[in-house]
């Protein structure tokens, strides 16, 4: 056991293991040059101030200051006897230690032998705070020192990890809307609990401790942006019904509490017309108001080829597309989702990889609307109803259930979808993929992938936004990921939507963020970058950001409405070679500048 | 029933079923104004919340219910509930 000595107030420093770092450290401390022995400022300040430490914690003198460093060290030396010096050395083995200490003990500690070098603990791959800092977030904190005190966060996502310490004593509700018990007024299933009796519910996939974390978590290296905002969660399966009771649940219970709140809904589809007229988007736009703000993921389909846009006056159009195995709805069965003005008819066929076709199926009113027919390469169901009760416009469906589906895609055979215009003065026809397909590259069009709820008109619709691809992950292994640094993530859904309004609304970091992991989930080891914390990435991420933001302006005046924060938000977006106040169908308003704010 | 207030997916699903009175299909019920109190009495007898607010109703509800439902004035659209994926 290495023992440890007394050590004079000023440090005696074995100068050969210093790194230069630590070193510049020691000698600022000595002469006060960078004004760190200011100790009336927060610790924030010091540690923005001194960035290339991590500054634990400030005392009246300046020696006292506690930091992290690093150590090499002896593998099998033991350093608890320094405790007592107030030295805490955190591993009890290995070549690479972690410590904290006051500035005075640098110098009592290099003098052991078992230490071969000290350096400096810096802010490295801090992913959130990299991303935060990218869009000046800190900064903005410091100056207004907005926390998001007295609102809430509701996360209605997988559930959250209640015993991350991210979330310490801060988790005010959970209504888990999955396991079995009474429910609340809002739905009469699942249980609420309250703290601390969280017990039976857990995130098992990790979505939601993550969302979480970003839009409040509490931690010194993985901050969120809200820190002192509470959170009401509900764990839900994600069913439209659920959604709609869990955002009641949410605004009631703040209602109770006499608190304004923010819906987090990092979630989408594509069964909807894409124009907000579906009924979550309707019922968030009736729910939504002073104090009550609902932000919502833009969604991951900017690479893929979901929508096809056709314009067909007279004769016919027609769109391929593949169906493609491994449903997470069991037996795969593809659904286009397809939409077209009411000034206009068409009738709808579907050829299968053999080449048979069933008949052409126009609107059918009178009763029934879908029609089954059995091709040689599967199963085919056409629904084709009257106007769609919410816009007025025409709706059809179409469900292919291959008797086959090869899981090589280049064996996979196209199907062929048939519009032909009985009658077209418009002819613009949207097609969307709902599951289980994909077009092929043409006719698909690059625009209008945002669906239910980003599409809800009052709600803020969040666009990612690439900060980091590249990291170290907990082993010390360099990572990167294939994605291009500070421009929008290609994963994220593009506006507009279907009626031309302006979605998404603004653009904020959603790759590659760090943030609290799931103690119930399983990660890819090589997404972990801290015992805790992983990286994610998509408009999930975005989306608790700006929910953070909100927070932060709602503690600033609680009686912000949609209306009022979006045009904070536009105003403090930026385009990259854009004049202000424009708008982009990939970028809405821009990413976001908190400084703007 | 009234076909016009059932959206697509809705009228694809109650093609497959075999039993009219299981409470088999996830619903969303839009109203044409703020249901009265008879109204939300009605809705109440599907499981409606009773704190529900606004125009959209959730209920879990059987083919023979949406044929009642489809016939009410004061029903403007019923359809069937989906189900979401995150967006990571």
């Amino acid at each position: 056991m290495s023992e440890s000595s007394n050590a004079s107030p000023r440090p005696t420093v074995t100068h050969a293991k210093i790194g230069a770092s630590l070193w510049s450290v020691v000698d600022d401390f000595e002469t006060q040059s960078l004004g760190l022995h200011q100790t009336e400022y927060p610790l924030e300040v010091h540690r923005m101030l001194y960035r290339t430490m991590a500054v634990h914690s400030v005392a009246p003198a300046a020696r006292d200051t506690r930091v992290s460093v690093l150590l090499r060290a002896d593998p099998d030396a033991d350093f608890r006897g320094y405790g007592n010096h107030g030295i805490i050395v955190n591993e009890r083995s290995g070549r690479i230690r972690t410590a904290v200490l006051p500035i005075q003990r640098i110098g009592q500690l290099s003098q052991d032998p078992a230490i071969k070098q000290m350096l400096a603990s810096r802010y490295l791959n801090v992913l959130m705070d990299v991303a935060a800092a990218a869009v000046e977030v800190p900064t903005f904190q410091l100056k207004s020192s907005l926390r998001g005190k007295n609102v809430i966060l509701g996360i209605i996502d997988t559930g959250i990890d209640f015993t991350h310490p991210a979330f310490a004593g801060r988790i005010l509700r959970i209504w888990d809307q999955t396991i079995k018990g009474p429910g609340v007024p809002e739905g009469r299933y699942g249980l609420e609990l309250l703290p601390p009796a969280f017990g039976p519910s857990a995130d098992m996939l990790g979505h939601g401790t993550h969302v979480a974390g970003i839009a409040g978590g509490h931690d010194r290296s993985y901050p969120g942006i809200a820190t002192q905002a509470e959170y009401v969660i509900v764990k839900t399966d994600l069913g439209e019904s659920n959604l709609i009771n869990a955002v009641n649940y949410v605004f009631r219970v703040a209602k109770d509490l006499h608190r304004p709140a923010v819906v987090n809904l990092s979630m989408g589809a594509h069964f909807d017309p894409h124009d907000g007229t579906d009924p979550l988007s309707v019922h968030l736009d009736s729910q939504t108001g002073p104090g009550r703000i609902v932000c919502c993921a833009a969604g991951n389909e900017g690479q893929d080829y979901i929508h096809a846009a056709v314009q067909c006056s007279s004769g016919s159009a027609l769109i391929r597309f593949g169906v493609w195995p491994g449903s997470s709805r069991g037996q795969a069965r593809a659904e286009l989702n397809g939409w077209y003005s009411s000034q206009d008819s068409f009738q709808i066929s579907v050829i299968d990889p053999t080449g048979a076709a069933t008949p052409y199926q126009a609107v059918i009113t009178g009763g029934p609307p879908a029609r089954n027919y059995s091709l040689p390469a599967g199963l085919v169901r056409i629904t084709t109803p009257g106007p769609d009760p919410g816009n007025g416009d025409y709706n059809f469906l179409v469900q292919v259930q291959p008797l086959d589906i090869p899981e090589e895609p280049e064996k996979q055979a196209s199907w062929l979808l048939v519009l032909r215009a009985a009658h077209a003065s418009n002819g613009n026809v949207d097609v969307w993929a709902a599951c289980d397909a994909a077009f092929e590259e043409s006719p698909a069009a690059l625009e209008m992938k945002i669906g239910s709820p980003g599409a809800c008109a009052s709600a803020v619709t969040v666009a990612a936004y690439t900060t980091k691809n590249q990291w170290l992950d907990i082993q010390g292994h360099p990572q990167t990921e294939a994605i291009a640094l500070n421009t929008i993530t290609p994963l994220s859904s593009p506006g507009p939507l279907r009626n031309r309004a302006e979605k998404p609304d603004v653009t904020a970091p959603g790759a590659l963020i760090a943030a609290p992991a799931s103690s119930r989930a399983s990660v890819d080891p090589r997404l972990l970058v801290a015992r805790g914390f992983f990286l994610n990435a998509g408009t999930s991420m975005a989306t608790p950001f700006i929910s953070g933001i909100a927070a932060l302006l709602l503690e600033r005046d609680p009686s912000l409405d949609p209306a009022g924060l979006k045009k904070i938000l536009h105003r403090a977006g930026t385009i990259p070679g854009k004049p202000p106040g424009t708008f982009d169908p990939q970028w809405g308003y821009g990413l976001l500048n908190a400084l703007k704010l | 029933m009234t076909w016009q207030k059932v959206d697509a997916a809705l009228a694809s699903a109650l093609g497959e079923i075999r039993d009219m009175d299981v409470s088999q299909f996830d619903v969303t019920i839009q109203t044409s104004r703020t249901p009265g109190p008879s109204e939300k009495e009605y809705l109440g007898t599907l499981g409606v919340p009773t704190n529900s607010l606004g125009t959209i109703f959730t209920a879990k509800v059987s083919a023979n219910d949406i044929h009642a439902l489809s016939d009410k004035p004061w029903v403007r659209a019923l359809r069937l509930a989906r189900k979401f994926e995150v967006a990571v």
